[in-house]
């Protein structure tokens, strides 16, 4: 099963959390009532008087005179964003974003030993939501994501709607057609042949759909009879791996440099192993103490974790760096992060008949000096028998 | 894996491919300096590869003897083997480094009964040799590829 959960649009969460009064006042966002621009979101108060989404700023002025205006404060919204995610993510991690801003997806399946009380589980997420951002959801549970998300559009915060699978046909068809995902020219077309409910939509066959609206549209007739094969993409959590080091004295040589690098190495992975993960790609920062900061940037064709092969890779780069100032301090972050299963070293042989080891040296050297100085060799032997016919040279 | 150093560009993968060599599992460094190829057989070395051919340029090279000890402390700690290959005499440091040395001495054309080319005679003479003693000599002939 799973379980849809609806906020109210990020927005309009962050802009409460920064002004909790404007909780319960009309509260338009896009910008100023007097700038040209259009309305991003709306606070309930302001819909009930008119107020939509697209509308331009004047016009919803006009409709709500009193309603506050404000410009979307864009890190706020992504920050309310991650919270909805993270918190959610607590729980199981299956969890989606939902296209709709303040929407997300749960799959429940795997929280049926931990909770085999599903109305305590909806109690217990929706607490945890109201303490990360302040927000009581409306919940929807069903069999699908499209089901789960007409639940949770009907539902309120205090009774979520649970919707079983014998039943979403059911429950699926009292609701008219503008639930679907329809297009203009469909719901048009649907409207004049008197198909207004997704009840009437049930009662055509799917080949008789077909025949008349075509194979593009059975995707709708799909979801009205509570069949959505959409997946689950799943969020990931971000994860930040960072360390750093202040250089006091500065430093100006590079024998003192790499000793702290190695360190900083060490305990980068000793993080990157307490979560099962490798570093494609670690990102060094030098602070200069009079010229700006140096970046270097090196790049692994294997996800790395133990401390030697990430300072195999620093190693030469910080040798290479040409220094301005006497250094204040280095950090080391690891980026492109990725399971640390994906890589087993010595067990498996490429497709390319390469080791793992030797991929990532050669891409090491490609990368340094260059994709000609290390190539394959392969010989055509219906080619024309000149040296630059026959054998053909490929970076490796 | 097998990688080949080719400091001098003259390495010819059909001649290879001839005597029957998996091209799929060779390498080729063309690097543009000898600290570039030097820090490849390095890299090479520690990453897995089992036997590097360090084809050395013909001019005397410079910085070799600083770099040689490097090299074959990676090579050992690797266990890759390192085969070094010189058109003139051998420096002092790789005839002190090397635990075996050969030398190859073109003697002769050999031609076929018909009068066709059939390959080259060489003579190999063992000039170092830390398992057992040098001065053994061989003579052979390499086969010219057949079009």
């Amino acid at each position: 099963m799973i379980c849809c959960v609806r906020t109210p649009h990020p927005s309009l969460v962050a802009a409460w959390l920064t002004a909790p009064a404007l909780r319960g006042r009309p509260l338009i966002l896009g910008g100023l009532a007097n700038e040209r621009g259009s309305v991003t979101t709306a606070s309930i108060e302001a819909r009930t008087q008119g107020v939509g989404e697209g509308m331009s700023l004047n016009q919803a002025q006009q409709f709500v005179p009193d309603a506050v205006f404000q410009a979307v404060d864009e890190e706020a919204t992504a920050r309310v964003r991650q919270s909805l995610l993270s918190t959610l993510h607590h729980f199981t991690p299956d969890v989606a974003a939902g296209q709709d801003p303040g929407c997300a997806f749960l799959r429940l399946d795997r929280l049926a030993l931990r909770w085999p009380d599903r109305s305590q589980l909806l109690v217990a997420i929706s607490r945890a939501i109201d303490a990360a951002i302040r927000v009581r959801p409306t919940m929807g549970v069903a069999s699908s994501m499209f089901v789960s998300k007409v639940a949770a559009d009907h539902a309120t915060a205090a009774a979520p709607v649970i919707v079983d699978q014998e039943q979403t046909r059911a429950y699926l068809a009292r609701y008219p057609i503008d639930v679907l995902p329809l297009d203009d020219d469909l719901r048009e077309y649907l409207v004049l042949l008197g198909l207004k409910t997704i009840g009437r939509l049930q009662a055509i066959s799917r080949p008789a759909f077909r025949r008349q609206f075509g194979a593009k549209a059975l995707e709708v007739y799909d979801l009205a009879t509570g069949d959505d094969r959409r997946r689950l993409r799943r969020f990931r959590p971000a994860v930040r791996i960072e360390e750093s080091e202040p250089l006091d004295p500065p430093v100006d040589n590079t024998e003192a440099l790499q000793f702290i690098a190695r360190a900083l190495a060490e305990r980068v992975s000793a993080l990157l192993l307490a979560q099962g993960l490798g570093t494609r790609a670690i990102r060094i920062r030098l602070d200069q103490e009079a010229a700006p900061p140096i970046a270097i940037e090196v790049r692994f064709a294997y996800p790395m974790t133990t401390a030697g092969e990430l300072f195999d890779g620093i190693r030469p780069r910080l040798l290479r760096a040409t220094i301005a100032a006497p250094l204040e301090r280095i950090t080391l972050r690891a980026g492109r992060l990725e399971p640390g299963y994906v890589r087993q070293p010595g067990l498996l042989i490429r497709r390319d008949g390469f080791k793992e080891s030797i991929a990532d040296a050669v891409a090491r050297l490609q990368e340094e000096y260059g994709p000609s100085l290390v190539q394959r060799a392969e010989v055509r032997s219906d080619a024309a028998p000149l040296p630059d016919h026959r054998i053909l040279w490929k970076p490796a | 894996m097998v990688a080949y150093v080719d400091f001098p560009r003259r390495l010819d993968p059909e001649f290879l491919n001839h005597f029957g060599a998996r091209l799929d599992h060779l390498l080729v460094v063309r690097p543009k300096s000898l600290k570039d190829g030097m820090a490849s057989v390095r890299v090479l070395a520690r990453a897995g590869v089992d036997f590097i051919c360090i084809d050395l340029p013909r001019a005397r090279c410079s910085g070799l003897d600083a770099e040689l000890p490097h090299l074959l402390h990676r090579a050992a700690e690797a266990e890759c083997t390192l085969l070094l290959i010189h058109d003139a005499e051998a420096d002092d440091a790789i005839r002190y480094y090397a635990s075996l040395i050969l030398t190859f001495q073109r003697s002769a054309w050999v031609f076929r009964p018909d009068g066709d080319l059939e390959g080259l005679q060489v003579d190999a003479t063992v000039i170092k040799n830390r398992l057992a003693p040098p001065g053994l000599k061989k003579r052979w002939i390499v086969p010219y590829p057949i079009p």
